[in-house]
């Protein structure tokens, strides 16, 4: 018997045929009709195959398509914002940032409208814009600060012109020597010695509020009135010069802004000193004898400059002899906190002053080293000034 | 810690206290003051340094209380506020220091310390540790002392 499909063989069974036998005409028929059904059906699976297949091979192609116009938008995204970096450098060194600005946006405009993207990307529209708004900000903020700087460097070359050109200065019999040291870019502090005539030196110290541009802009004005009140005025003691320097204070800060300051002038003939202070932390007369160094403040008091038009100044006289040092310093030196995180303090400063030898000609090399070796930097918040007088 | 002003009582006599750093940060403006005020005591013990611009500020302060006309007491001034009184003059203008405190230094067990004391005369360049016994110098110029005395008489007179 030839082998049978088995759906044949149930066919079979179902319309009573043997394999051996010939069938009757009806069931020969009814075979046929059935074979012939299932043949449809087979062309019917065929065709619904055929068909599936085209509809997922356009889709396929619909997808490919629409892929490949996402790659091409995306492209032209990166375009736009290779574009915008270089509008942008050019825009960075512009002299113009507003207009400079305005041709950024303008040309990112320009060609998300060329693409035809604004709508369908609007979020990456906004964020492009964003960050490209995010980068001027920046670029002006660093504009401000080199601006700022070099205004900062102008007023701190300002400053250092109001300084002694140099730190150590003969006057006949009487050597003076400074150390100034700002906490900043500029500082409040200030010092300076001259010939007020040909026997008697002037010597200026002072300390505005503060450091930075306006405690500079402060101290300039200050040094201003004093070289007014002796080259001009010819003011011959220090209680009138405080006073010029005083009202011209007040006059330009209204109260805000108050310097302490002492000025002196010793005459080198007679050896003698007159000193007096606007609020300046007492100077020392440092004098070695048989029984050792003898550290001693001269008293002397008067208001800040700057605090009223009405204050008046006094004079201290002092004598010196050959040998003794005299010493003003502004309160940076003894408030600055040294290694155990306490004031320098004045302590310190009268031992360091003892222990100054006597032959030491570079004193205050000698000094600024024991103050910058009793410290930590990162404490120098205020300006450090002294100033050493060897008579 | 930026200083502060406290009002502890106001009876005949107001009371105030101010601890902390003088600096420009500090909020000084004195309070309502009632009419039964006849004296105003001023406790500054807790003030622990004055920089260059609270000095501005502390000014500023007194002035006002002291153009109320009523009279000023400062009791318990730490050294920082003495510091400042032996170089500007109207640090305290003419108010009264009734007590301050001196700051000692003792050389051999390397400690700070302060002590109370009521008249700038009886000031001592030396005195007993309190921690070690030994003795203990004096952290100040003697000058501030004495330029005190001179400063109260001149008052006084």
């Amino acid at each position: 018997m030839p082998e049978m499909n088995r759906l044949l063989r149930r066919q079979m069974r179902r319309l009573k045929l043997a394999v051996d036998e010939v069938p009757s005409l009806d069931a020969w028929q009814s075979l046929l009709q059935r074979v012939s059904k299932h043949y449809d059906h087979v062309d019917e699976d065929r065709t619904l195959m055929v068909h599936a297949e085209n509809i997922a091979a356009e889709e396929m192609l619909e997808l490919q398509t629409a892929l490949e116009m996402e790659n091409k938008k995306v492209n032209n995204l990166i375009g736009v914002v290779g574009s915008a970096l270089v509008d942008l450098n050019q825009a960075i060194h512009a002299d113009e940032i507003k207009d400079a600005r305005k041709q950024v946006y303008g040309n990112i405009e320009r060609q998300f409208r060329e693409l035809k993207i604004e709508n369908e990307n609007s979020e990456l529209v906004d964020d492009l814009t964003a960050l490209i708004g995010d980068v001027f900000k920046m670029v002006d903020a660093a504009r401000e600060h080199a601006v700022y700087d070099a205004e900062l460097a102008q007023a701190s070359t300002l400053q250092q012109m109001l300084l002694p050109s140099s730190q150590d200065v003969d006057f006949k019999n009487l050597n003076i020597q400074g150390y100034c040291r700002s906490a900043g870019y500029c500082g409040g502090d200030i010092w300076g010695a001259n010939y007020l005539d040909d026997s008697k030196v002037l010597i200026l110290v002072g300390d505005v509020t503060g450091h930075g541009i306006a405690s500079a802009m402060v101290t300039s004005m200050a040094k201003a009135a004093f070289e007014i009140a002796y080259r001009k005025l010819n003011l011959k003691t220090p209680s009138e010069i405080l006073g010029v320097m005083n009202q011209s204070v007040r006059l330009a800060s209204e109260g805000e802004y108050l310097m302490t300051c002492a000025v002196a002038i010793v005459d080198l003939e007679s050896s003698e000193a007159v000193i007096s202070s606007a609020g300046h932390p007492s100077p020392f007369r440092i004098r070695s004898g048989k029984e050792g160094v003898a550290v001693e403040s001269v008293f002397c008091i008067g208001d800040p400059l700057g605090w009223s038009m009405a204050t008046t100044y006094q004079d201290v006289n002092i004598g010196l002899e050959h040998g003794d040092l005299l010493f003003w310093y502004t309160d940076g030196l003894i408030e600055t906190r040294g290694l155990k995180d306490r004031p320098i303090g004045r302590r310190n400063l009268i031992r360091w002053l003892k222990e100054l030898p006597a032959n030491q000609e570079r004193a205050a090399d000698y000094l600024s080293d024991k103050f910058l070796r009793a410290v930590k930097a990162e404490n120098i918040n205020d300006d450090v000034t002294f100033v050493v007088g060897r008579i | 810690m930026i200083s502060q002003l406290q009002l502890q009582s106001q009876t005949e006599t107001l009371k105030l206290t101010i601890a902390g750093e003088l600096t420009e940060s500090s909020d000084l403006n004195p309070p309502e003051i009632g009419e039964q005020v006849t004296k105003i005591e001023l406790d500054l013990e807790g003030v622990e340094s004055v920089n260059s611009f609270g000095v501005r500020t502390w000014m500023t302060f007194l002035k006002k209380l002291v153009n109320l006309n009523i009279p000023i007491d400062l009791v318990n001034v730490s050294h920082a506020c003495i510091n400042q009184l032996s170089m500007i003059k109207n640090f305290f203008f003419d108010c009264s220091i009734k007590s301050f405190f001196v700051p000692f230094y003792c050389p051999s067990c390397d400690v700070e310390f302060i002590s109370r004391q009521e008249n700038a005369h009886d000031v001592s360049e030396h005195t007993t540790c309190t921690h070690c016994g030994e003795e203990a110098d004096l952290d100040e110029d003697p000058g501030v002392y004495m330029f005190m005395e001179s400063r109260k008489n001149t008052n006084e007179s």
